[in-house]
């Protein structure tokens, strides 16, 4: 070891070389004193602040109704296969007409054809049944627009809400349970074109079904 | 005397903040870590949000509130009193009773959980029964309401 680096050696032992703390202490404090300020504020931002959303109240339309199903997944195009229902439904009360309409042996062979008449299809991402004991619409697992795409600049969804706030008709919403998000963001583009929305709350999965003795859509 | 004095000054013991810093330190990332939670608070579901009344449409009333929670359990918010109850209480009836009775003054607005359809649809059918003019609103399992005037839930 040389002889000035045994003297340095010897000065720090000796503690001869006092460590100046002030200058880290100003800052520090002055930190901390920022930091309170900042805490206080967002604290009082945090108490204060509420997300405002606007609730109209629920009212009648004579407007047409263009009809989705909102979930987790996504959204479903009800209104091709509610329009496949109707024509299914059609052909089914002319059956029964034109039985009507027969002699009598040939009603009752008409009838008991008639009897036994179901047609089942799967229109877009929606199953359509009409029957003589049911008509109902349900939709399958996969959506007409995943959750992921609804928000981006000319998806699906935004491109249905356009289509129907040009033929000026209203938007009817089936909600599912977890599907808020998603409702929030179809709502908000109904919104961007001043298209009238109805919704009604739906279990999962569960078919809809029409017919008497349900409720009337209305928008809000 | 002089050079006695310079002596003791010269020796006396220096302060030390070293262990200030320490505590200035700590105070530091106590108070990063509570302004970071209220941040992740603020932006993870745990939103508050006021329903408001969009008069729009119609003439100017005021409206009064009852979320729908699920299992039976329903907030109502009513002239800055904020209690919750159960879907059978009579206060729920007679809240339904004083809007139908002003009906051109009041109207409900219900705030729908995820898991309050049931409850929804039972007090919806009682609102419409009764005249009571009603809107209704989606309202996520995380937020919190705040009805104008009334304590937070």
């Amino acid at each position: 070891m040389t002889r000035s680096k045994k003297r340095l050696r010897t000065l720090h032992t000796a503690g001869s070389v006092p460590v100046e703390h002030d200058g880290i202490l100003d800052v520090l404090a002055n930190l901390v004193g920022v930091l309170v300020l900042v805490g206080a504020l967002t604290a009082v931002l945090a108490a204060n602040s509420a997300m405002k959303i606007k609730t109209p109240l629920a009212r009648d339309t004579k407007k047409d109704f263009v009809m989705l199903q909102v979930g987790k997944l996504g959204v479903w195009d009800l209104q091709a296969a509610q329009e496949r229902m109707f024509s299914l439904e059609k052909d089914r009360v002319n059956g029964w007409k034109r039985c009507l309409s027969l002699v009598m042996y040939e009603l009752i062979y008409c009838a008991e054809s008639m009897q036994g008449w179901a047609a089942s299809e799967t229109v877009g991402q929606v199953k359509v049944v009409v029957s003589n004991e049911d008509t109902y619409i349900t939709r399958t697992l996969t959506p007409t627009e995943g959750a992921s795409n609804m928000d981006k600049d000319g998806s699906w969804i935004r491109m249905k809400i356009k289509e129907a706030a040009d033929k000026n008709k209203a938007l009817f919403v089936i909600l599912e349970k977890e599907g808020f998000a998603n409702f929030r963001i179809v709502r908000s583009i109904a919104a961007e074109h001043g298209l009238q929305l109805g919704w009604e709350p739906w279990n999962t999965g569960e078919s809809i079904h029409f017919g008497v003795g349900g409720r009337n859509m209305n928008v809000q | 005397m002089s050079s006695r004095r310079r002596l003791t000054r010269q020796q006396s013991p220096p302060i030390s903040l070293f262990s200030f810093l320490d505590i200035l330190g700590g105070t530091l990332g106590i108070l990063i870590l509570i302004i970071s939670v209220f941040f992740i608070q603020l932006q993870t579901g745990k939103q508050i949000v006021q329903m408001v009344a969009e008069t729009s449409q119609i003439e100017k009333r005021l409206p009064r509130y009852i979320v729908c929670n699920g299992n039976g359990q329903v907030e109502i918010h009513d002239e800055g009193n904020s209690f919750k109850v159960n879907i059978g209480s009579p206060k729920i009836s007679e809240l339904l009773d004083r809007i139908r009775a002003n009906n051109k003054r009041e109207y409900l607005i219900i705030g729908v959980r995820p898991s309050g359809f049931q409850d929804f649809k039972v007090l919806r059918s009682r609102a419409e029964s009764l005249g009571v003019t009603l809107g209704y609103e989606p309202i996520d399992f995380g937020w919190r309401i705040r009805a104008p005037g009334g304590k937070l839930l």
